[in-house]
């Protein structure tokens, strides 16, 4: 079963897109949801969090934010010791092949073009959870 | 040999695949996002038009050479229906912060989504990042410009999209 105690961090700088994202992951159980407005603040909530030895274990970013972008983003988490094992899922209206190779490459673990519904922003977050925790069995909801 | 006529050429962001990429963008995110349909009415050509709507979301557009301003305009109920069927919620008052907050999103949708479409056809476009407002708080627009008008209708409420030619 799903550890619904899992840390998500919800990158996006309008809190529309992080209150729609936080009301589907509470409907798959997890309520443990932290917030960061670009990439710049989600760096800083990051630290924090594993500073205060309870760490973020999953996010999902937006693409184009001011201050620094979810790919640069995706590319500090994945050059940092410490964060580049957590799932990494990008959340963003821009679907050109390029972007998706670009994403690729920096090592996104899921991508998710808007405009989505629940149900596959639901399966996507289920699909890395489970690629990322091999144990997990199928969810009880 | 007939000699070829040169036609005078059109403004990009007129041509019926630019409209019907915008349109489609529009009525897909609404419908993906918010189960909500939107149906678009008969465009016009207007040199002075000023919006009904109390919302508005403005963006530039440039395809080298050509540059233009697109405007969202939304009925003020509207656009918190669709933000309430977004988040799944009736919200009893929503602050104007919010309203703007959840039209800039879905704008910003609506724009990506276009600009795929009109990339996957061989349309190069690049945009600003949408910016929404108060109408009564929308930069006016200088000098003499050509506005194509779009109306379209969202639970019987006409909304508007403006795209300004420069």
């Amino acid at each position: 079963m799903f550890n619904t105690n899992t840390k998500f961090l919800v990158v996006d700088d309008f809190s529309t897109m992080r209150k729609i994202i936080k009301k589907v992951l509470d409907e798959i159980g997890y309520k443990n949801v932290v917030e960061a407005v670009d990439g710049r603040n989600a760096l800083e909530v990051i630290a924090n969090s594993f500073k205060t030895g309870e760490p973020v274990q999953f996010i999902i970013s937006d693409w184009n934010m001011p201050n620094m972008q979810g790919i640069e983003l995706l590319r500090a988490c994945k050059e940092n010791p410490q964060y580049k094992t957590v799932p990494f899922m990008l959340v963003t209206a821009e679907s050109e092949q390029a972007q998706i190779i670009e994403a690729a490459k920096a090592g996104v673990s899921e991508y998710v073009v808007k405009p989505f519904n629940a149900a596959t922003l639901k399966a996507k977050i289920e699909r890395v959870y489970t690629k990322t925790h091999p144990s997990t069995e199928k969810k009880v909801a | 040999m007939s000699a070829a006529i040169k036609q005078p050429q059109q403004h990009p962001f007129l041509d019926r695949d630019v409209i019907l990429s915008l349109a489609n963008g529009v009525t897909e995110t609404l419908q993906t996002m918010a189960q909500t349909s939107a149906s678009f009415e008969k465009p016009f050509v207007a040199k002075d038009w000023k919006t009904p709507c109390q919302i508005a979301v403005f963006l530039e557009l440039h395809s080298d050479p050509y540059k233009g301003q697109v405007r969202f305009h939304f009925d003020k109920n509207v656009a918190q229906g669709i933000i309430e069927k977004m988040l799944g919620a009736k919200v009893a008052e929503m602050a104007m912060v919010d309203i703007l907050d959840g039209v800039g999103e879905i704008s910003n949708i609506f724009f990506g989504l276009t600009k795929t479409k009109l990339n996957s056809i061989g349309f190069k476009l690049s945009m600003t990042t949408p910016f929404p407002c108060e109408s009564d708080t929308l930069p006016p627009i200088i000098g003499e410009k050509t506005l194509l008008i779009i109306p379209f209708r969202i639970e019987n409420t006409l909304c508007y999209v403006e795209m300004i030619l420069y």
